[in-house]
């Protein structure tokens, strides 16, 4: 048999051929190894819901159906539900008096350790400058710009650090990036802005994001070190 | 539970002049334990039998609040960052940094306002404009 199977005769003996019928063994192995929905007994107990009673089987008195009706129970049944409903405690959070867990924030860069640039960085002149760089490099978003330059005590200092943040996706690979931890994502949430411009941060704007988050940031971190 | 036994519990727990100022801010009523306050004056409470993620909660000290309010490693506490609160473990409690001044305020976002952060270049611009100059005549 070949091609389309559309010809009179092979619709035909398709009709006509049936399939093996299956044998009493293969049906005994079935019913043994899943016993409802099966010939072998009825199915288990809340498998389908009940059928509703019809009227000449209900068991209530008429007094007891006319007490009910006349006295509205089911109305106030009803409306304890939606009196209920009025004490319902929300499904979400009230947020600025609950917070959620961080690791579902975005969280923000902001560099914390400038201040300790000067230990890690002055030995090497040009270190700062090549880690910078690095940072600004490793941003898939290329979201932060860095230039750096030489001071007059000779060492090298990061001059413009700009960070986008309506560029940044929030990855952390800068922080993962920078060994002496100059930048870091904090936990704050509340950076939401009306304006794009308060979003472009400066080294000043992330200095001051860093002092303030900088005890948090250290627990934070002192957490992590086992793992680091 | 049912809600309404939950709410008046609650109620009876916490007061009837708290719960009155939770209605107003919150929005519902909380009973729990007063964990500590920052040095603010937001107080901070723990109920661990409230649903999960709403187990802590702070109550602001100012009409006006803010979640930038809370302090940092309260705020730590607050999104279940740690398990101890700065009251009881001292690492992420408040130390006063010797450059800071003595009632340091966090600062709160101050968007689309008078406060509100304005970019601005960090560096000297790298051209310089040509500055016009008449000779003089002879
Ligand atoms: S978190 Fe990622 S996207 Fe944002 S500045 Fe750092 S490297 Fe760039």
């Amino acid at each position: 048999m070949q091609g389309p199977t559309t010809s009179t005769t092979m619709m035909l003996s398709r009709q006509l051929v049936r399939r093996q019928p299956i044998t009493a063994g293969a049906v005994a192995r079935i019913v043994a190894q899943r016993t409802y929905a099966t010939p072998s007994g009825p199915p288990p107990h809340g498998f389908r819901t009940p059928r509703p009673k019809r009227w000449d089987e209900e068991k209530e008195s008429t007094l007891d159906r006319a007490g009910r009706f006349f006295l509205m129970t089911e109305m106030f049944r009803g409306m304890y539900v939606a009196l209920e409903q009025y004490f319902r405690p929300p499904y979400t959070i009230y947020y600025p008096f609950e917070k959620v867990c961080r690791i579902h924030h975005t969280a923000v860069p902001s560099i914390d350790a400038f201040k300790f640039d000067n230990k890690h960085l002055q030995p090497e002149p040009t270190t700062g400058d090549i880690e910078s760089r690095a940072k600004a490099d490793i941003c898939p978003a290329q979201a932060i710009t860095i230039e750096a330059e030489e001071r007059a005590d000779g060492s090298r200092r990061t001059t413009r650090y700009d960070i986008d943040m309506t560029k940044c996706i929030y990855c952390g690979f800068c922080q993962e990036s920078c060994p002496v931890d100059a930048i870091v994502e904090s936990p704050n949430a509340e950076y939401s802005t009306e304006t794009r411009e308060e979003l472009l941060y400066n080294k000043e704007k992330l200095l001051a994001n860093g002092d303030k988050w900088e005890p948090e940031l250290a627990a934070i971190i002192k957490a992590d070190s086992p793992y680091r | 539970m049912s809600y309404i036994t939950r709410t008046l519990t609650n109620l009876w727990k916490a007061g009837l002049k708290d719960s009155w100022r939770q209605m107003n801010y919150i929005g519902d009523t909380k009973a729990g334990t007063l964990i500590g306050s920052d040095r603010f004056g937001n107080k901070y409470y723990e109920n661990n039998e409230e649903l999960p993620l709403r187990t802590r909660w702070v109550d602001y000290k100012l009409h006006d609040f803010d979640a930038s309010q809370i302090e940092p490693g309260w705020h730590a506490w607050m999104s279940y960052a740690v398990d101890k609160a700065p009251s009881q473990d001292p690492s992420i409690s408040y130390q006063r940094r010797p450059w800071e001044d003595r009632d340091a305020k966090t600062i709160p976002n101050y968007t689309l306002g008078r406060g509100a952060y304005t970019p601005y270049s960090t560096t000297k611009s790298k051209i310089a404009m040509w500055e016009p100059v008449a000779a003089e005549r002879k």
